[in-house]
């Protein structure tokens, strides 16, 4: 597993990083493998969305931490965007390192109410998140490795 | 295309269901939605394909939401809260109201516990998001975006039944969109609380 020491990773998330959100739930996937905005919310009360900062964390390494701290659901693959997709869509990225070194936050500006809805304006914005961002299936999602596309690399 | 006189929603028929069995509510709507539809299959072979393609189209949006309504505290893997039972039984009564002849929508849960529903075509898109006491929609299209949030007391906004009737006119032409769709919210009564 590829891990950085904690001085080699700047604190600062810069718009140029790229992120990786792992999905648990497939239905955030439609039929035509494009990503649905319901991916890049938080729970009610909260406004913080996990993602692995690819700057420290290669694919396998994704897989396993994102795997370690998932309290249920089924591994589907990764949802993979820059800081600045987040920031151009009015939310920002803040690195979480308490969770694990390499752990970041999306951090929305709406905190939503448990059962209500989202404004339509925020809702808006997670569309652009969603379309900006790349899915990357897992093909043995069940397996320890990544065995999808790599998606760690620049492209 | 052949077109349905009447919405299918109207059409009063017990489902053949064993009460006796622990089959939550949820089941039974599903249950007596199937039902209807397979008594009007013989009346509906003698339309289009696509007449029997929307049986199951609304078939798979009321399953759908089955499953939903089945998923625990935590199944996005990120403390998702369950979803609420009112916006599930909003949601029904939203699908009820659809005429047959409409798409179903692709119905997504929140982790916040509400529903989207999302009707998607060339380059339009209509998201409403159901709550349990409010509602919240935008439609893109090339002329741009409208956006609406409300309570659920009022109707559907003029901005999505305009919308829909744009993305679908052969619907349009057959009968208004959510004609009668009144959400209760959480007033309903003798409605659908409980799930399996």
């Amino acid at each position: 597993m590829q891990e950085k020491h904690p001085d080699s990773l700047p604190l600062f998330v810069r718009d140029e990083e790229r992120l990786a959100r792992a999905i648990f739930f497939p239905n955030y996937v439609n039929k035509s493998g494009k990503l649905k905005p319901s991916a890049f919310r938080a729970p009610g009360g909260r406004h913080d969305v996990s993602v692995n900062r690819l700057l420290a964390l290669n694919a396998n390494a994704c897989k396993v931490r994102s795997r370690a701290i998932a309290l249920s659901g089924t591994f589907a693959g990764f949802a993979v965007l820059t800081a600045q997709n987040v920031r151009q869509c009015g939310s920002d990225v803040v690195d979480s390192r308490s969770e694990y070194l390499g752990h970041a936050d999306i951090i929305h500006d709406q905190i939503l109410t448990k059962g209500e809805p989202a404004p339509p304006e925020f809702n808006q914005r997670l569309k652009r998140m969603a379309e900006a961002a790349q899915y990357f299936p897992d093909l043995a999602p069940d397996t320890e490795t990544w065995t999808g596309e790599d998606f760690a690399v620049d492209p | 295309m052949l077109m349905i006189p009447f919405a299918i929603n109207q059409v009063d028929i017990q489902a053949p269901v064993n009460l006796a069995s622990p089959v939550c509510e949820y089941e039974v709507v599903t249950q007596s939605w199937r039902h209807r539809s397979e008594l009007l299959l013989p009346w509906l072979s003698r339309g289009s394909v696509s007449t029997l393609e929307q049986a199951n189209d609304r078939t798979a949006a009321y399953s759908q939401l089955v499953e939903i309504s089945r998923l625990k505290p935590n199944w996005d893997g990120y403390e998702a809260d369950p979803i609420d039972a009112v916006c599930i039984a909003n949601v029904q009564r939203l699908l009820d109201s659809l005429p047959f002849t409409a798409p179903s929508p692709d119905i997504t849960p929140n982790p916040n516990g509400t529903l989207t529903l999302d009707w998607e075509i060339d380059d339009q898109a209509v998201s409403l998001e159901i709550g349990a006491t409010r509602f919240s929609s935008f439609w893109e299209s090339s002329t741009g975006t409208k956006m609406q949030e409300a309570t659920l007391d009022a109707s559907i906004p003029n901005f999505v039944v305009m919308a829909l009737d744009s993305m679908f006119p052969d619907l349009a032409q057959t009968q208004p969109l959510f004609e009668g769709f009144a959400l209760g919210a959480r007033k309903t009564s003798g409605f659908v609380t409980t799930f399996c």
